[in-house]
């Protein structure tokens, strides 16, 4: 009864999607009937696909140069990763200097002999170092490493005047 | 391989599944997880950029800016505010605007294309465009002719296939806005089309 009313101007609206439902329902109606509007909204619908199939070709990446054009990963976030073990590592080897520093302060045999004593052993423990930092070269292992060694050098500095004191009373 | 999906986008992208696993491994500083966010979405916003600005050379500078910023910016990605594909391509879409802006970007020389004549020697076309179609020169011109703001509904819409409310959100306006631009170049480029295959005639 309304064939003839085409609705032109609705056929892109149509297409793209932007009618409400009840004309929607209407235009479709409409296009069971009439040659002339499908083949309108043929037309509009070749827009948007040619438009999708020109993008798609002219657009095509080389993955090579793809591949070239990484920016680089940020810094920070290198630093971040070994920055949650450095910190505590640091820590934890501050707080043991200070406890064996606190403890040599306060023994009893920290004299002149003793102090020599720590001296040649800080001696003999740096000839042992080479041995820990020959390891690969991280960032953690070799704080993990300065630790060990600082805790070394802490024990024998509060033995060396133990052992002083007993060489003397052999003496 | 990645590359060549482009069609469509990852099934699942838009919250949880591999692609959150791989934004929450950038966020803990997994340094593989960037490359792979890389691979994965290099080739999308590659495309989305040469579209938008219609020259190779700017479209992969900008899409070098793009990932250098989403990468120096992860921690500010939140998934319950928008998908991780929609944050990357609201970083290039305006990144796309400042190359613009600051190009004032003359239009890609393509006039005498469809003749296939007089063309300018100094500024030879990427083999991409060589090969399109009669169609489809005609298609890349009349995209040329748009103005940026409804190229940019254009191909989002036509190409990328989003909505209106994931355009206006990619574009940062209303989803009104979103449709109404999309029907002004839906319109402009029938009429461009319209009026090239007349003149062809
Ligand atoms: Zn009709």
């Amino acid at each position: 009864m309304l064939a003839q009313q085409h609705p032109s101007g609705q056929l892109s609206d149509y297409v793209l999607d932007l009618l409400a439902p009840d004309e929607r329902r209407r235009v479709d109606r409409h296009l069971e009937r009439c040659a002339g509007c499908r083949e309108a909204v043929q037309q509009e619908r070749a827009i948007a696909h040619d438009v999708r199939s020109t993008l798609i070709k002219a657009t095509r990446p080389q993955p090579a140069r793809l591949a070239q054009l990484m920016p680089p990963v940020p810094a920070v976030r290198r630093r971040n990763r070994y920055g949650l073990f450095l910190r505590p590592a640091l820590a934890l080897s501050i707080l043991l200097f200070l406890f064996v520093a606190s403890l040599h302060l306060y023994s009893p045999g920290s004299n002149g002999m003793s102090n020599s004593a720590t001296a040649t052993t800080l001696a003999a423990t740096a000839t042992t170092t080479p041995t820990t930092t020959a390891e690969p070269h991280d960032d953690a292992t070799d704080s993990a490493n300065f630790v060990e060694v600082r805790a070394l050098r802490s024990a024998q500095a509060i033995g060396t005047p133990v052992a002083a004191i007993l060489m003397m009373a052999q003496n | 391989m990645y590359w060549n999906s482009i069609l469509s986008w990852p099934a699942g992208e838009v919250h949880g599944g591999e692609d959150l696993s791989l934004v929450e491994r950038c966020q803990a500083g997994d340094e593989t997880a960037f490359a792979a966010l890389y691979h994965h979405y290099a080739a999308y916003i590659y495309r989305l950029t040469f579209s938008f600005l219609q020259h190779r050379e700017d479209a992969e500078e900008v899409l070098q800016d793009t990932f250098e910023y989403a990468f120096r910016r992860i921690d500010r990605y939140d998934a319950q505010k928008a998908s991780f594909k929609t944050w990357l391509y609201q970083i290039a879409v305006s990144r796309c605007r400042n190359k613009r802006r600051r190009k004032w970007l003359p239009t890609f020389p393509l006039s005498g294309l469809g003749e296939g004549e007089a063309r300018d020697e100094l500024t030879p076309l990427p083999e991409e465009l060589l090969a399109l179609n009669n169609r489809q020169k005609q298609i890349w011109q009349a995209l040329n002719s748009l103005s940026p703001k409804l190229r940019e509904a254009a191909v989002l819409r036509y190409y990328e296939g989003l909505t209106y409310p994931e355009i206006g959100q990619v574009l940062d306006i209303p989803p009104k806005t979103a449709e109404s631009r999309t029907r002004l170049a839906h319109n402009a480029l029938k009429e461009i089309l319209i009026k090239q295959s007349s003149e062809g005639d």
